[in-house]
């Protein structure tokens, strides 16, 4: 949290900013004291001692030039924005106050104390309020004063609107209030004489004001003497200025106007019945130009409406006014036309009429006697009839054929055999319609569509064939219907990937499909979703170095759209490419490396090469790791080196070192147990500073001990300096655990150190714990 | 008693209320009531026009005059930035409390018709290094010798332990006082008592139940008078409303309801507090004790002290019958209310009635032997080691006997060893490896005092002229801890001999005293010179303000 300022804390003038010593100093010691009493309070006592906690932080700034005067411009910062801050908060306070119509002293004092603010800056913030809903009020009620009057129905009305106290209203007109129209006979106005009027107006418009109100810089609601005290010092003023131009020529004779405007009451009300009128004038030469030909088209009239609106007027003052301009001026307005009713466009139907086949029935009677052919066709009639199998009808009647000679009846034969034929058709057609609509019903969609392909593939008769193709058609069209439906509701959930692909398979099954174009912009569309998709995707799998999967990403971008995104995922593909091109390297290099068995340096080298000729690269960390990998090994291969050598020099000790268990050496003259490499070996390359050994030491796990520690220096001159001593490979500096506390410019820490001098010479130099060393470490048994 | 022994007086010098006490000729420690004939004074001060006045009638005055009246200023003891202004004249909390410890002495030697001028004074076992000073100043400034200054929760033990002294027994001091809380465990034994451990909050007291009482108040004046304003923000409200609630909370320890009535502005309300409200209001207090207690039983464990025997309760606060219930509740023992406005006083003058006699035991032997008198110090020690023969101890601890009629096991048990353990932890301000700056702790807390610690420190460079040191206090038994965790309380300043080499290990000796009075003494190591050690502690009144206070202080009498 931000501390509180000083300045403000010690009630110390801001701006400009107390500099002198002695009042500040007087300042801090009046809070201390204040402070000291309210040490106790119940509620406040904590926040009081902080401030008192404070005080040695308030003095070392307060009394620094240069601390100071940062703390002085943050206070003025400080409250520039705590003001800003406040003003809307106390404006918003304000309306809900002013809500009741006005504002009570007691609510003034109340909004000071909460905002801690003096009265006199609320009661300028009500002030600049009221004025702003005062200029608004005084527009509203200049216009109706323009009558001459106003009625109290139409003060009520403001009133209202405006959430004003009517009394409060009253006082801001300045014209007669009656009753109602009735008395406006009554009401004897003179009004300004016209001349007078426009000599005012045109005056200033030199002067550039807009009434004399605004040229005393007056509000219209000035009290009349006030008005009057000011119209004398303007013209004073005015008479003192030696240059006499066109302003203030002009302004000498508005001052003049005022003085006998602002006269009386009654000049005053003239005055401002023509302000109000001139309102008026505004709003008539704005109808007298929408009025072309005489007439006002609905959509000037609305305009016109408005604009007497933005005057003050309510919506049905403003429409009756107009009207009542316009009737007088005889002007027509144009009715707002009714909204046409949409035609329903009823299909003309276009109704054959039944045409009433009337089968001729031809009536051959051929007075032939060839009674045996009718008879037997007869028969043949008979039998058919009473056959109900289309098969056996058809032998029948086919057999008839065969054994008769062309005759009269053949042909009938014939004929039947056709019909026969094609009812016996039809009566199956009808069947493979009817287990289709089956289909179709419990929406196995493709199950009909294959039976339809099916079927037609048998060779139909021509109509039927015709049928199957438009309910394969149709068919077609409630698969497309249905695909298109499952798309749509997936469109709205799902993953930008999963919806590529349903897209994608509507287009491939339905190529030409009904909602082809539909589907193509809802591809379209998801274009950005699907590539904040595929980044993040991208993101995932190259978290994992999955590089074909971000190809394969990639790809089905670019294949599917060809905008900027997929111009930079082409960008990002030929990287992918490139990465899983070294991913192969990668592998052949691990492989190179693996033949080159325990001969670490001859794979690290392999390593090394290529890093040389590929210094950054996808796998340059994958390349590094493995060259960590072999440096461990090497080191593994190294300390176990170290070690058969270190066991062979040990057994030279006559057995006073002995190893037990593995890695630990046991002195059997002291007993101590020591770690039998030192972190020279275990570490190489490796700089310990003495906290980094205390570390090492204690992270240590030799043999299974976890308490190994820093020798002493008595310690390892006791394993070094007498012998048989303990071998040492080189030059040694070993930590011991001896420190000091170095005080110089701060604290640094010394430590013994047992350093080798030459070979087996040893001497105790001490050095700073933050230059490199070695531990051998030590443990008592 | 004789002329010849000097009487050493104990004052528990509280938050609220102080008491003096004395023992008597039958070795019996009793309270001496004050000339208004109460056996506690209440701890305000009254600047009225011309006097200054202690006690009952000054905490009545706070209603009318709260700018006038000075009270809880225990809890600014050693702080640099309280002040109190009355009349023009600037007052810090030391030479307040002096005139408290004025009021006190000057009562008691209208009522034994004796002067006082030896005193042991208490504060609490949670005190730092500057509010102990500061609480010596004090005295100082009363005029007083102040020959100790003990733990209050010591004193309660010695008290308590005084009953019966035969019985071993390990006791928990639960103090809550008017404004300070102490949870010390102390192992009371035939010739010792010894602070096992200590700990506690010196800004949570009866006040704080108070406060909250206060806080309640307003808010159902405000509620039941619609307005918001803060009533507190009257001087005169709030001390009267400061006064209602320390009745209302004594009420309440003994009823379920306290009647109430709240007057502010022209309006009054009555209200009626219950004890479920105020115990509702008041539970995190409580909590904040428990909380101190469990982790100071848990410090315990570390030092070897798995279990205790006693729990007692001192300090008037402990008598809300809540704090009973809720230490039953969580450590499954009923613990004692022991004496609780009045042990810490009777404590502090067995003690120093045990200091004067053997004060007279040393004088004489000192006599016997020949040896002066500033060589015998640790009697017991020194004829265990053969220095001083046990035939003379007997004939010297007799004649006192003689001299003061007491008994003579009395006597013997005037060697009363107190140890106490330091209440915060002390360190230097150092630097890391990686240079960083951090507090290093060399004295942790509840190490048993007196206690002296060594550190190296090096001349950074050839002839060296000083080395700076800051000592800070902490409240934690870690090591090292950042800079921000601790309070400087000290600067010492080495000045080194001249001529002396770069890198030379100064070794200083951190000693703290039986009091947890920190002294600092350095010896440079080549030639093991002693070095001078300035050592200021900044916050205490000190200088030009203690003469100022002490000549203010001398010619001034309390009414």
């Amino acid at each position: 949290m931000q501390r509180e300022n000083y300045y403000i804390l010690l009630e110390l003038s801001i701006n400009p900013p107390e500099n002198d010593p002695g009042i500040i100093e007087k300042a801090i010691q009046n809070k201390k004291i204040e402070w000291s009493r309210l040490r106790n309070h119940p509620t406040k006592g904590l926040q009081v001692q902080k401030r008192i906690n404070m005080i040695p932080d308030i003095q070392i700034v307060m009394t620094d030039e240069a601390l100071r005067k940062k703390e002085a411009q943050a206070a003025v910062e400080f409250i520039a924005a705590d003001k800003e801050n406040k003003k809307s908060e106390i404006d918003g306070h304000i309306d809900i106050l002013m809500g009741k119509g006005y504002i009570a002293k007691e609510d003034i004092v109340r909004l000071a104390e909460i905002h801690g603010i003096p009265q006199n800056e609320i009661n300028d913030r009500i002030t600049s309020k009221k004025n702003a809903k005062y200029t608004h009020i005084d527009q509203q009620i200049g216009l109706r004063m323009g009558k001459g009057y106003i009625t109290e129905d139409e003060l009520i009305k403001i009133s209202k609107k405006n959430a004003m106290d009517v009394e409060e209203l009253r006082k801001r007109i300045r014209c007669p209030i009656i009753k109602d129209e009735k008395e406006a006979g009554d009401l004897s106005i003179r009004p300004l004489d016209r001349s007078i009027e426009k000599a005012i107006n045109d005056n200033l418009k030199v002067v550039g004001k807009k009434s004399l109100y605004d040229l005393l810089g007056l509000p219209e609601t000035s009290d009349l003497n006030e008005l009057q005290k000011k119209s004398g010092e303007k013209k004073k003023d005015l008479a003192r200025i030696g240059r006499k131009d066109a302003v203030v020529t002009a302004s000498v004779t508005l001052a003049g106007h005022c003085l006998t405007i602002f006269k009386s009451n009654e000049t005053r009300i003239a005055y401002d019945v023509s302000l109000a009128k001139a309102k008026f004038s505004s709003i008539d030469s704005d109808i007298n130009i929408a009025a072309i030909n005489n007439k006002i088209r609905y959509e000037y009239f609305d305009a016109l409406i408005n604009k007497a609106m933005e005057f003050g007027m309510d919506k049905e003052e403003a429409s009756s006014y107009i009207y009542s301009f316009c009737r007088k001026k005889r002007y027509h307005i144009e009715q707002k036309p009714e909204k046409k009713r949409r035609l329903v466009i009823t299909a003309t139907i276009f109704v054959l009429a039944a045409i009433v086949i009337i089968a001729g029935f031809f009536i051959f009677s051929k007075i032939h006697h060839k009674n045996v052919l009718k008879s037997e066709y007869q028969q043949l009639v008979k039998k058919i009839n009473a056959q109900t199998d289309p098969d056996q009808k058809i032998h029948l009647l086919k057999n008839y054929v065969t054994t008769h000679v062309k005759n009269e009846y053949i042909d009938d034969v014939n004929k039947r055999i056709t019909q026969i034929k094609f009812q016996a058709n039809s009566n199956k057609f009808n069947q493979i319609l009817k287990q289709a609509d089956q289909l179709i019903e419990t929406q196995r969609l493709d199950e009909a569509f294959a039976f339809y392909k099916q079927y037609s593939a048998q060779g139909l008769h021509k109509e039927h064939k015709k049928t199957v193709d438009n309910r394969i058609k149709e068919i077609l069209t409630l698969i497309d219907q249905r695909d298109f439906e499952k798309l749509t509701t997936v469109s709205f959930k799902g993953e930008p990937d999963q919806k590529i692909k349903l897209f994608q398979e509507y287009l491939k099954i339905h190529p030409n499909g009904i909602h082809k174009g539909q589907v193509q912009s809802l591809i379209s569309e998801i274009n950005s979703e699907y590539f904040i998709y595929v980044k993040k995707m991208l993101a995932f799998y190259e978290k994992d170095e999955k590089w074909e999967d971000c190809a394969r990403l990639c790809q089905i971008y670019i294949g599917i759209y060809d905008n900027s995104n997929s111009d930079r995922l082409k960008q990002l593909l030929l990287k992918y490419q490139e990465n899983i091109r070294n991913e192969k390297i990668y592998i052949s290099l691990v492989e190179k490396a693996d033949n080159q068995g325990t001969n670490y340096t001859a794979a690290d080298q392999i390593f090394k090469d290529f890093l040389e000729a590929y210094p950054e690269s996808s796998i340059t960390k994958k390349i590094k790791k493995a060259i960590n990998r072999l440096n461990e090994l090497r080191s593994i291969q190294n300390i176990n080196q170290a070690t058969n050598d270190m066991r062979l020099r040990l057994a030279a000790t006559n057995g006073r070192f002995i190893e037990t268990p593995p890695g630990v050496i046991m002195d059997t003259k002291t007993g101590l147990m020591w770690s039998m490499l030192d972190s020279d070996i275990t570490q190489p390359d490796t700089c310990l500073t003495y906290e980094q050994g205390k570390k090492h030491v204690e992270s240590l796990t030799t043999g299974g001990f976890h308490d190994w520690r820093l020798p002493t220096h008595k310690e390892l001159a006791g394993i070094f300096e007498t012998t048989p001593a303990f071998p040492v490979i080189g030059k040694k500096s070993y930590w011991t655990s001896k420190s000091y506390t170095g005080y110089s410019d701060g604290w640094q820490i010394q430590v013994e150190t047992f350093s080798s001098k030459d070979s087996n010479q040893w001497e105790l130099v001490r050095k700073n714990a933050l230059e490199c060393g070695a531990v051998r470490a030590v443990r008592n048994p | 008693m004789t002329d010849q022994t000097k009487r050493i007086f104990g004052i528990d010098l509280g938050t609220t209320y102080s008491s003096i006490a004395y023992v008597d000729e039958y070795g019996k420690a009793v309270i001496i009531p004050n000339a208004e004939n109460e056996r506690v004074t209440p701890s305000v001060v009254f600047f009225d026009d011309d006097s200054i006045v202690i006690g009952d009638v000054a905490k009545e005055s706070s209603k009318l005059y709260p700018n006038e009246v000075v009270s809880f200023v225990k809890r600014s003891m050693g702080e640099p930035n309280f002040l109190f202004l009355n009349n023009s004249e600037e007052y810090r909390a030391e030479e307040i409390s002096a005139y408290v410890l004025k009021k006190l002495a000057q009562d008691a030697e209208q009522f034994l018709g004796e002067a006082v001028t030896e005193v042991v004074i208490t504060c609490p076992a949670y005190f730092g290094i500057n509010e102990r000073e500061a609480t010596r100043k004090a005295g100082e400034i009363a005029g007083f010798n102040v020959r100790h200054i003990i733990n209050e929760p010591t004193a309660a033990a010695i008290a308590y332990g005084s009953l019966d002294s035969t019985e071993e027994r390990v006791v928990l001091v639960y103090d809550l006082g008017g404004g300070t809380f102490d949870i010390t465990m102390i192992d009371i034994r035939k010739d010792s008592v010894e602070v096992i451990c200590t700990g506690g909050d010196h800004n949570l007291g009866g006040k704080d139940w108070d406060d909250r009482l206060v806080a309640h108040m307003v808010e159902l004046f405000q509620s039941e008078t619609g307005t918001d304003e803060d009533i507190l923000d009257d001087p005169d409200t709030w001390q009267d409303l400061q006064l209602s609630a320390e009745k209302a909370k004594k009420i309440l320890s003994q009823r379920p309801k306290a009647p109430i009535s709240v007057t502010h502005g022209g309006e009054r309300v009555k209200m009626i507090i219950d004890r479920v409200k105020f115990e509702e209001i008041t539970e995190d207090l409580l909590e904040r004790t428990i909380e101190f207690t469990k982790e100071m039983l848990e410090e315990a464990k570390n030092k070897g002290y798995q279990n205790f025997d006693e729990f007692i309760l001192v300090g008037g606060a402990t008598r809300m019958p809540r704090i009973k219930e809720r230490i039953e509740e969580n450590f499954s023992i009923t613990p004692k209310v022991f004496d609780p406005d009045e042990a810490v006083a009777k404590g502090a003058a067995i003690y120093g009635w045990k200091l004067s006699l053997n004060d007279d035991l040393i004088e004489r032997l000192s006599q016997k032997t020949n040896k002066p008198i500033k060589q015998i110090d640790d009697i017991p020690v020194m004829i265990e080691s053969n220095e001083l023969s046990a035939t003379d101890f007997k004939e010297a601890a007799q004649e006192v006997a003689d001299k003061t009629g007491y008994t003579l096991p009395s006597i013997e048990r005037s060697m009363l060893k107190v140890k106490n353990v330091t209440s915060k932890s002390f360190g230097v301000v150092a630097h890391t490896p990686e240079d960083d700056e951090i507090v290093f702790n060399i004295v942790l807390r509840n190490t048993t005092v007196p206690i002296t610690l060594k550190k190296n420190f090096y001349t950074a460079v050839m002839n060296q002229k000083t080395v700076l040191i800051r000592i800070m206090e902490s409240e934690t038994s870690r090591v090292e801890l950042p800079l921000d965790h601790a309070v400087e309380i000290k600067t010492a300043v080495l000045n080194l001999p001249p001529n002396l080499p770069a890198d030379l290990p100064i070794e200083i000796a951190f000693t703290l005293n039986e009091e947890g009075r920190l002294h600092i003494t350095a010896m440079e190591t080549s030639e093991s010179r002693q070095i001078e050690v300035m050592v200021d502690t900044a916050s205490v009144i000190q200088g030009e303000d203690l003469e100022k206070a002490i000549a203010r202080s001398q010619d001034l009498v309390v009414h």
